[in-house]
Parts: C-alpha cells; structure tokens; sequence
C-alpha cells in the first residue's frame, strides 16, 4: 500500500527494522491522533463559551504527568531501537562471513568486486551493474569512494552506508530466503555532483546455484 | 542582573557535562573541541556577569519586581539616529570577503572602506 | 473619602494614549531615510519585506522543482541546472529567509515587548541587515556566472564542494554569502541578548517577559554557539578552494567528515533557531485568542531552555549512516529532545482548553501552525532512531520531515505573526475574508505537497534526484505533490491582494485591536518614535491585559492596583486612567489624577 517499499525486507536485519518501523508508526499515528483530537477538542468546546473564561496559568501535576509520560514513551523507543541496532551493526570475524563484496562508488556509477571469485562488475552511464547476491548468506560489504562522498542504498535492506574517499566504511546483512530481481532500485543516497540522479544498480538475490552460475557467468572462479 | 549570571553558568555547566558524557562514550575530537569551548564561552559570560557586576549595590529596577516606570525617569541611553556608516561599513566587509574569489583589488579596496567607516565611528562616538 | 463602588468597565490602551500628547511614528519616507536608518522598526520591516522577496525567490526554484519532477524525464532543465536550483532553493530558504524573518520579529518586537527605545546597538543592528542583503544577493549572483549557481546541496559537503568537485565561481560566491548572512545574524544575536540584559523597563523581570522575547533571546544564545562554528567552516572550506589548503582533502591528510561534524553542530540548532521565534509567536497568539493566559509559563522557559541545550547536543544524528559516530548517544539527545517540544504542544493545547476562542486569522494560523508542526516532530521522532533512519535518512521522507516542521513553523505561525502584528506596524488590518481563503489554500497546498513525500521516501525515492525511472512507481506521488505546490502558489494570491487593500485603506490606527496582552499593544499603532512615553506597570507578562482589567481585582495581576496608587502619589503623570475605578483614574482629564471625589 502506500507505505509498502518495492522491495520486501530481503535480511534478517532488515525485516528487523521493518518491524521496529511499524512499532514507530502505531506510536506516531496514536500520538497525531491523540494532538489532533485534543485540538478538536479545544476548538470545538471553546466556541460555547462566554465572558472571560478561568484564568488558570498553571498545574504542576499535569505538567509533570506529561513531561513525565512522553519521557518514559521516548525512553522505550529508544530501548527497542538499541536491540534492534546492536543485530544491524554487528560484525563478525572476517572469516566467519560467507562473501565479501568490495563497493566503489565514483562519480557517477559503482563497481561491486567479488574478491574470492574475481568478479568485477562496472557500471557505466548507459550501463547499470548488477548486485548479486546468494540467498541465506552472511555478506560483508566493504565500501569507499574514490572521489565525493556516495551512499550506498538498497531499500530492499532498509539500510544505507555512506561511502568516503579515504576511509573504508563496513556493514554486515544475512540476506533472507526470498530470490528475485529488483532492476533499477539500487540508488545513489548522498548527493555527489552531476550525475548522482543516475548512479542506480541492479539488485538480484538469487539461490545459491544460480549465484554460483551468475559468478561463473561473469568470468569469476564460483562462490568459495 | 544574577538571572542573566545563572543563564549563561547554567549553559556552561550543561555543556561541562555534556562533554564529559560525549568523552566517556567516544565522542571524536571535534565535537569535544565544540562542546567544551561552549561551556568556556558561557562561563566567560557568567564569569564577567558576576565578576564585573558583583559591585552594583541595589537591583536594577529591571530585576525588582516591585519597580514601577516612575523609578526610572532621566536618560535611558545614546540612541544615534540615522546613519550612513552600516550602509558604508557593510559595502566594505562586502567587498573583503568577496575579493577572496574575486580579486585581491576587491579585498583591498573593501579594507579601505572598512578602514574609513570605523575611523569615522570612532569620531562620532567621541561626539 | 467616600466609598466608590467598583467600576466595572474593561480600560483601553486607546482611551489611555488619547488622553496623552501624540508624538507621530513612522517609517522613513525617502530612500536616504531608509539606507541610513538605525530604528529597529524600520529595520525589522526592511528585514521582513526582504525576507518575503526571498521567500518568493525560493519558491520559484521550488516551483520549478516541482514541474520537473511532476513526471518521469527531464523536461524543464538539465541535470547541472536541477543541481543549482535545490541548492539555491534550500540555501535561500534556510539563509535568506527563515532566519532572517526571525530578525524581523526580533527588531521589531524585543524593545517594545520590554519597553525600551530601540535595540542596545541601533547603528550594528542596521550593518547586520545590510549584511544580510548583501549576503543574498551575493548568493544570487551565482546564477549570473558562467558555471552557474552553486549546485553541491546546501550542506556544501566537501570533496563536493572542494575545489575539484564543484571549480565554479558560483560556489565561491555561495561561500562569500553564507559568511556575510552569518556575520549578520551573530551581531544581530549579541544585540538581541545586550537588549534584553540591559534595557527592559521597570518591573519587568525576566520572568515577566513575554514568552516570545524569551524564545527571541535563547534563539540568541544558539545563534552566538554555532553561527561562528559555521563561519569557520566556511573560511576552512574556501582556504581549500583558494589558498591549496587541505582541511577537508582526504587525498592530503584532511577529513570530510570533519566538515561534517563543524557543519552539522551549526545546522541542527539552526534549525531551532529558525523554530524558537515562531514558537514563541503562537505563544502571543493562543494566550489572545483563547482569553487565557499562556498556561505553565515557567514550564514553557524551562522547556525553552531544554531545547536550546539539547539542540546543541544532537548534531550527528545527521550523520547515522556514515558509521563514524557515536551512534547511541546521539540517539538519545535525538529522542531526548522530543520530550521539552511535546511539553509546549501540551502547554499550548491547554492554554485553549477552557478557553473562549476566536477564530480570528492569526488563530487558524496558529491552529495550523499546531497540526503541521506536531507531524513534522513524530517523523522526527522516527528519525532519531538509526535503526529506522539508515532506511529513511537522505530520503523524500526526511524532505517531508523537515518541511512539516519548517512549514508548521516558517509558513503557519510567520503568517500567523503578520496577520497579528500587521495592526501594530502598520495602523490598519488585513482582511479577515482574504485571510481565511489564505489560511484554507494554503493548509491544503501544503499537506497536498508534503504528506506524499513520507511514502515516497520510504518506498525507495532518494534526495536531491533530478528524475526518476518509471520501474520506481512514483510517479502519481509526485504529481499530486506538484499539483500540490500550484495550490500553495495560489495561495499567496489572496495574501498579496489582503496586503494591498490594507494598504490602500486609511488607518484606524487603534493601539490594540485585538485586546492583547503584551506590552506592545501599549505603544500606539504605528509606534512613536523612540516607542513608549508611557507605561503601564508590569506585574506579569500581560501588561496591557492588566491595564484592560484594572478595574477587576481578581483578574489582574495581584500588585497592578497597588502600583497604580503608588503612581498617583508618586507622579500623577503615570497614572492617566479614565473613568472612577477603584485604582484611581484622572476621569475628567485634568492632570490631578483620583476619581471623582
């Protein structure tokens, strides 16, 4: 509907995420609700009123009550999203990972290397490369520009990562069971220049065979 | 003026604090810089406010709650009136700053101009 | 004495002032009077009508924003051109106008809320505004350069914006202008604060200052933080564009996200500095037309001062997805902050809640100002937390996010502001017919515009894009929100036309239309020059509602009657009050003061 991305959740983390996003937004609604009946309310009641209505400047325990309850409320949003956090920016061990995919972002396409394959996919202006990955896997992207600052956005995972000329930026996702391709919905996050509204990939999730031959397919040596 | 005073070294003291916790939990070099010279500025402030001020006998009719427009009748301050020297002065620090990608000749001309509106200020305030 | 039976009758500024000798205000009448100008109301009417013109400007590069996303394609502007007009857009509106509108309420109000003549500095206060035309235009030259305007985003993030990414002169011009704006604003805030400190009228303890000359000084306090903080990002930045310097080159030993990290510590709080004025504005406002004074005022301050040092503490929630900050503890000031914003919602819901509205074109704008805003702060509260803002941060969701709160804000309460004080500046009203077809345009423009981009951003749209592919599905969004954008322009048309025809009627000149409550409602309207020859006494922080019901012991403020009595034996000059009322008056007009005896 109107707040479904294209894409499902494709990790663990992200379907997290997502879950943490629905917490948010019964909260919000509750909340908007809740503001906008009170001013309903106020509008409504105060057009019946007559002369100089009671001049009360202030009410501590109230004042108290709702400083009190949005503390506590903000307080659990924060909780949940700390659990949800440590899951998505975890790392483990390098060799404990299943792949890991080099990012290069430059002005203005992107470049996904597969180290232990020799995969190199290099997207051009009339060209988009396409991500690949296995499904059920842990990966580990490794990211940095060579240029400007980029951000590397899938909105299939919920999850950006900025990518800095000079400094390697990491994140780590276990990619979920559902396979598919979501062409042209990889995108560029961060603005870099000229070009940054078409520095878009493709992104596939595909069954281990298929990944195996998709590697193969692109001159690489087959998953490790 | 001691409700001023307490603003400005409530400030600091937050920012005394706030750098501490930002130190214990890895905050970067920047920020801590930022903070900590935030709480120094406000305690300059706060620092000046009960310092330099600590001397001044009776409350301000400003701060007493009890004072009332008769208490205060005489001159309230010098208020110049019209001017040209903010036009003038603002033309020239224009001119400064936009000669660093323009041209030296404009940075040059604008500290002239700056040059002459604060030798000009100086000589109306000695009016 | 004989006992006099208490004199019901509600006492007008106007009766008072009519009983006084006038000495006519006004604006400067030449062009000379307005460049060597140094009163504070004719400088705070120069910084409005500026800033409405940059509104205005900002709203074209918005409209042509809109067109061309409308529909998949480039159809208006190349890719280079799109780049230049977001930046510029954003520049303009964050720069040219939302600050400096701040100043506009700033210089005209601060002294005649607290009762003084002009602002501590007249003559700094004028450099600042000149500062700040100069600033923007300068920023505007841009689009007259060969390279055209700048066009790396009004973040200007480096390597961007460094002399390899952006060599145009437009981005040099954009840099010159934000230290000029900048410089103008820090004066204008050690004016304000001076101001405030020093000169506020007898009585007037900082705890009996309107609301809004309170949010007018915290607003100071951040901007003297973290305007220098930007400066000298800037002079850093042109240092690497012009003297080979590297702070921000990584390929040299420099740090981009040190930029960020200067930049960001400016940016969030301006964002507040931009919000606190127009909080206070709607804390004026709610208190008149609902006949009530604003309820928890020390909670109101508190919350004030809350925000302005949690504002501070926040920066790098911008920067969640950079994997190079603290991520917990700026969550936390992020969720923190959300809790002082809510208090003031709160407070301003029940200072209408046994209330006697009017619906009067300030309120609906104030009423407005209420809804947007709260939705814009609970999709900041979403933004606070990294686990959801990896997904949504440099999205259309944080485009709706910032304009929500922006446009509660700059939009609802700015034009609730000058439909309030319209009377005071000018002596006249602005139609209340005009103003609520205004009020009705522009609220279903703007939620029209905005309330899409929350979708569009989570379903996959990022910034700053200059087009979109088909295969996305957002084309229907954006084309609601274009249309959107036509009826927020259409919107202006009964503003403008609610202008003219006030200007063109003769003034009424009341003092007090709306039986207010803030000590400017006792200057006349326009103002004398040098504001106040007279004033009421200050017991709370409704002067002129105190004075209206002086004649009401339990309403007024406990010690008001007791100051007028001590005027009559004081100085009977001070106590022109018409009418026998228990407090005193000088009712036939003599000069003697007392009732009638």
């Amino acid at each position: 509907m109107i707040a479904q991305p294209p894409a499902p959740p494709l990790t663990e983390q992200a379907q997290q995420m997502e879950d943490l996003w629905n917490v948010f937004l019964i909260g919000a609604v509750a909340v908007g609700l809740l503001v906008a009946g009170l001013v309903v309310f106020v509008v409504v009641r105060g057009r019946r009123r007559s002369d100089l209505p009671l001049q009360q400047r202030e009410h501590i325990p109230i004042e108290l009550a709702y400083t009190a309850i949005p503390l506590l409320a903000v307080g659990a949003l924060f909780a949940l999203t700390l659990v949800v956090l440590d899951d998505v920016d975890a790392e483990s061990a390098e060799d404990s990972v299943d792949l890991v995919v080099e990012v290069t972002g430059f002005q203005w396409q992107w470049q996904f290397r597969y180290p232990a394959s020799g995969v190199v996919e290099t997207g051009t202006a009339e060209e988009r490369p396409e991500l690949a990955l296995p499904a059920g896997a842990t990966v580990r992207f490794e990211l940095a520009s060579v240029d400007v600052i980029h951000s590397f956005w899938i909105p299939g995972f919920r999850f950006k990562r900025d990518l800095f000329p000079g400094a390697a930026t990491t994140f780590q996702v276990d990619i979920g069971e559902t396979t598919g391709a979501w062409p042209d919905t990889g995108v560029c996050a961060e603005f870099c220049g000229l070009d940054h509204t078409t520095m878009r990939f493709d992104v596939a999730v595909l069954a281990p065979a298929d990944f195996e031959q998709w590697l193969i397919g692109r001159g690489g040596e087959g998953a490790p | 003026m001691k409700a001023e005073g307490w603003l400005w070294a409530g400030g600091a003291a937050y920012y005394v604090v706030l750098g501490l916790i930002y130190l214990g939990v890895g905050g970067e070099p920047a920020g801590l810089a930022l903070v900590f010279i935030a709480a120094a500025f406000g305690g300059l402030v706060a620092g000046w406010i009960w310092g330099a001020r600590r001397h001044d006998g009776a409350p301000r009719p400003k701060d007493r709650a009890d004072a009332d427009a008769p208490d205060q009748v005489g001159v309230v301050g010098v208020y110049p009136t019209a001017s040209l020297r903010p036009l003038a002065l603002g033309t020239g620090m224009t001119a400064v700053v936009l000669g660093v990608p323009i041209g030296s000749w404009m940075t040059i001309g604008g500290l002239a101009i700056v040059a002459s509106q604060v030798a000009l200020l100086v000589r109306d305030l000695d009016r | 004495m004989t006992t006099v039976a208490p004199d019901p009758r509600l006492v007008t500024v106007d009766e008072v002032l009519a009983a006084r000798p006038h000495h006519p205000g006004g604006l400067p009448a030449t062009l000379v009077g307005w460049l060597t100008t140094t009163d504070h109301k004719a400088i705070g009417v120069a910084y409005a009508v500026t800033s409405m013109l940059f509104l205005a400007v900002g709203g074209l590069l918005a409209g042509l924003i809109r067109v061309e996303l409308a529909r998949p394609g480039l159809q208006l502007v190349d890719e280079a051109t799109y780049n230049s007009l977001f930046t510029i857009h954003g520049s303009v509106m964050v720069f040219l106008f939302a600050v400096p509108f701040g100043f506009a309420l700033a210089n005209y109000l601060v002294p005649l809320q607290i009762g003084a003549p002009d602002l501590a500095f007249p003559r700094l206060n004028a450099l600042s505004y000149w500062l700040y035309l100069l600033g923007g235009l300068v920023m505007l030259g841009g689009f007259l350069t060969d390279g055209g305007a700048a066009g790396f985003g009004w973040f200007a993030y480096p390597p961007l914006s460094g002399p390899q990414g952006s060599p145009g002169l437009g981005a040099d011009l954009w840099i010159v202008a934000i230290l000029l704006t900048g410089t103008s604003g820090t004066l204008g805030a050690v004016n304000v604060v001076a101001t405030v400190s020093t000169m506020r009228a007898p009585g007037m303890t900082l705890f009996r200052m309107p609301i809004l000359t309170w949010n007018l000084l915290l607003t100071s306090f951040m901007i003297l933080l973290v305007f220098p903080v930007l400066s000298g990002a800037m002079i850093m930045l042109e240092a690497d564009r012009q003297f080979g310097t590297h702070f921000f080159d990584p390929t040299a030993g420099g740090s981009p996200i040190l930029f960020q990290h200067l930049f960001w510590f400016f940016g969030h709080p301006e964002v507040y500095i931009i919000a606190l004025p127009f909080f206070g504005v709607v804390s004026e406002i709610f208190p008149v037309f609902a006949r009530r004074p604003i309820f928890g005022y020390r909670g109101l301050v508190l919350a004030t001062l809350a925000i302005t040092a949690l504002s501070t503490s926040v920066w790098a929630h911008h920067m969640f997805v950079t994997d190079q900050v603290v991520l917990p503890f700026f969550a936390a000031t992020s969720f923190l902050i959300a809790v002082p914003t809510g208090v003031k919602v709160f407070n301003w819901v029940a200072t209408m809640w046994t209330g006697r509205l009017r619906f009067e074109v300030p309120m609906l704008f104030g009423l407005g100002f209420l809804v947007t805003f709260v939705g814009g702060g609970l999709t900041g509260v979403m933004l606070a937390s990294p686990s959801l803002d990896f997904h949504l941060s440099d999205t259309y969701f944080v485009v709706a996010h910032f304009h929500y709160v922006m446009g509660g804000t700059v939009v609802f309460a700015l034009f609730a502001a000058i439909y309030f004080w319209w009377p005071k500046v000018t002596g006249r009203m602005l139609s209340r017919t005009l103003g609520t077809i205004h009020f009705g345009l522009l609220f279903v423009g703007f939620q029209m515009t905005f309330f899409v981009m929350h979708a569009l951003g989570r379903d996959g749209m990022p910034r700053r894009v200059a087009d979109y592919a088909e295969v996305d599905g957002f084309a229907g969004m954006n084309m609601i929100a274009t249309v959107g954008s036509g009826v927020l322009f259409v919107s202006m048309v009964p503003f403008g036309m609610a202008i003219v025809t006030s200007l063109r009627q003769a003034p009424t000149n009341d003092a007090d239309p709306w039986a207010a409550n803030s000590l400017e409602w006792a200057a006349s309207s326009p103002p004398a020059h040098h504001n106040f020859d007279w004033l009421p006494p200050i017991r709370s922080e409704r002067p002129v509602f105190d004075v209206r019901w002086i004649n009401h012991d339990d309403i007024a403020a406990p010690g008001v009657a007791a100051a007028w009595n001590a005027r009559r034996n004081k100085d009977p000059h001070w106590s022109p009050i018409p009418g026998n009322g228990a407090a005193g008056g000088d009712g036939d007009g003599d000069g003697d003061g007392g009732g009638r005896r």
